[in-house]
């Protein structure tokens, strides 16, 4: 997508990000936009740097890491040049964030219900009275069975998929304008993540949440997401619908990210993998940061490649753009 | 985490010596809390022409030097022994896990400087450190429980700063920070339940040694002042008539031996009681 400077009517609109832990970049001029009402993934292997973009958002990144370049606006709200006092009111109210591990993320000490019912208390003065009949009620709209019973209970007494609901059910208290989840379903067993996902894709049509999801499962991003951000090493190498990035990869590594996901189709058929590995963040890696793993890498890889608009929405950064050259 | 076993599932054999120290600390609390019905005669009351009788029906252990009842004396000591203990345990509690706490949250300086206090605190042996506090505070029961308690906060907070660190790592910490916690908030709601545990316990082996603090410092007559009842000025007391009446040391003695033991059991069952770890 073209940038165009000014006003956009994005929720979020992250732009030339960069990311630094000391003296060496680890998210390098990420940009990345979330339109009202839709669903975005970005997609990484481990290490690729989407968490941490994730929490330049919500200004909790790592002690040592910095944001060195680039803007976040939340419907207009600068994010970074924001006080932190401000920018904390924010969390849990307009900005939600789902962790990966609900059980580790919920405290082992306190009521699910009491969790759940804490972002009115904090952003809305509620009473704890108030707060935990409106957990019940949230608790009711993430599928929960017995919604009243399960409040009083503890986390450790729920199974691993409740208490990602209960997390999801912890974000959506206050309607907030943009969920970030990060590989929630990443714990959960595959007929569990099924129902956490038709529960957020619910939520999209129910609330009309925009929702930045953050992923390294390809499978999951197919059915349920508009637009993919394609991440590694730190910067995003595709992006387009996820129609166009499913059928006419561009990227060499999208490319070999889908033929490295097993098929229902052929499950006889072997399954390819990316000779290599991501290279560490202190490795300088000259031109195209794939280059050392690529299949097509050519000479010209060895500067840094072109951005190019593939068709409507779609763009990659690479030389020799799969099925163009 | 742990599922606290229920009354119906308390395996008596199992948690006998955790049992046996909630007796003997419950004796001891009710020996001190009703020390004015249990005692038969007055602690204070002197008559000189029953000194240092020995045990008898009408005295039960006894006479001291004055011909004051040794029974009805060692029982209203329990009553300091147990108020000293109680505020000298609660002051190092409350501000030992808040200096932890505070130290392990903030880290950095605040941590540096907060440790270097408490290990400078630790440095000396606890009873110099009593009675260098006595000396300039002044000699008087509150006094004594004040030092006491200081003497206590290095422990406390100690402990605290390394649970507190422990929790820090705990994704649901960060995850308070996701829905906008300020420190405050997740210090005291976070954090604070789950560094409890570890605590309370250390305060029923504190208060253990509390009551020990208090008898020697009042066995050195910085404490309990005469003719206030304390274990420690009883024996102290005692020491000079050995030979002619060993009640007068043996029984206060006996008292002070009961309920530290009863304590140190109950420290004990408590932490297997509160760790999931030590569950079979």
């Amino acid at each position: 997508m073209v940038d165009s400077p000014g006003a956009t009517n994005a929720v979020l609109d992250i732009r030339n990000l960069t990311v630094t832990f000391p003296g060496r970049p680890v998210v390098l001029d990420v940009s990345i936009r979330v339109e009202p009402g839709e669903i975005v993934a970005v997609i990484g292997e481990s290490g690729s740097g989407k968490t941490l973009t994730a929490l330049s958002v919500l200004g909790l990144l790592p002690r040592q890491a910095r944001v060195t370049q680039g803007s976040i606006t939340l419907n207009g709200r600068p994010m970074l040049e924001m006080p932190a006092n401000r920018r904390r009111d924010l969390l849990g109210d307009r900005l939600a964030f789902i962790p990966q591990d609900a059980m580790r993320a919920l405290n082992p000490v306190l009521t699910v219900g009491d969790q759940v019912g804490e972002p009115s208390v904090l952003h809305r003065s509620s009473t704890w009275a108030a707060a935990r009949r409106t957990a019940v009620e949230l608790l009711r709209v993430v599928h929960l069975a017995e919604p009243e019973k399960r409040a009083a209970d503890y986390p450790h007494q729920f199974s691993g998929g409740m208490q990602q609901r209960a997390m999801i059910a912890m974000g959506l208290a206050l309607e907030p304008e943009l969920l970030i989840a990060d590989e929630p379903t990443t714990a959960l067993d595959v007929t569990v993540q099924a129902q956490v996902i038709s529960l957020l894709r619910d939520i999209r049509e129910g609330h009309g949440t925009s929702i930045l999801f953050i992923t390294h499962d390809l499978g999951l991003v197919a059915d349920f997401c508009d637009r993919v951000y394609v991440m590694y090493a730190g910067r995003i190498v595709e992006e387009g619908p996820v129609k166009d990035i499913f059928e006419n990869p561009r990227h060499p590594y999208t490319a070999a990210l889908l033929a490295a996901t097993p098929s229902m189709l052929d499950p006889a058929d072997r399954l390819d993998a990316i000779p290599g590995q991501i290279p560490a963040a202190d490795e300088v890696v000259a031109g195209c940061i794939f280059s050392p793993r690529c299949a097509h890498a050519r000479d010209a890889c060895n500067n840094a490649p072109p951005h190019l608009q593939v068709s409507r929405g779609h763009s990659v950064s690479c030389w020799f753009p799969r099925g163009l050259s | 985490m742990s599922a606290f076993p229920t009354l119906s599932q308390w395996s008596w054999r199992r948690h006998g010596a955790f049992t046996g120290g909630i007796v003997l600390v419950g004796l001891m609390l009710a020996a001190a809390a009703l020390a004015n019905w249990l005692a038969p005669y007055s602690p204070y009351d002197l008559d000189v022409s029953k000194m240092l009788q020995p045990p008898s029906l009408a005295h039960w252990l006894g006479t001291d030097e004055v011909g004051r009842d040794v029974l009805s004396r060692t029982i209203h000591a329990a009553r300091i022994s147990v108020q000293v203990a109680l505020i000298a345990v609660t002051v190092g509690l409350v501000g030992g896990t808040l200096i932890g706490l505070i130290a392990a949250y903030f880290g950095g300086l605040i941590d540096l400087l907060l440790i270097r206090l408490m290990e400078l605190l630790f440095s000396f042996p606890a009873i110099l450190l009593a009675v260098v506090l006595m000396a300039s505070l002044g000699t008087s029961i509150l006094n004594a429980m004040i030092a006491i308690g200081i003497i206590f906060i290095p422990g406390f907070a100690r402990l605290a700063r390394a649970s507190t660190m422990d929790v820090l790592r705990q994704q649901y910490v960060e995850a308070a920070r996701t829905i906008g916690m300020s420190d405050m908030r997740i210090m005291f709601r976070e954090v604070l339940p789950n560094i409890l545990g570890p605590s309370l316990v250390e305060a029923a082996v504190a208060f253990a040694y509390a009551i020990l603090l208090e008898s020697a410092l009042s066995f050195l007559g910085l404490g309990a002042q005469p003719p206030e009842p304390s274990w420690g000025n009883m024996i102290n007391t005692g020491r000079g008539f050995m030979a002619q009446a060993p009640w007068l040391g043996i029984v206060p003695g006996l008292a002070l031996f009961i309920c530290v033991l009863g304590f140190n059991l109950l420290g004990d069952g408590m932490r297997d009681y509160l760790d999931p770890h030590m569950k079979e």
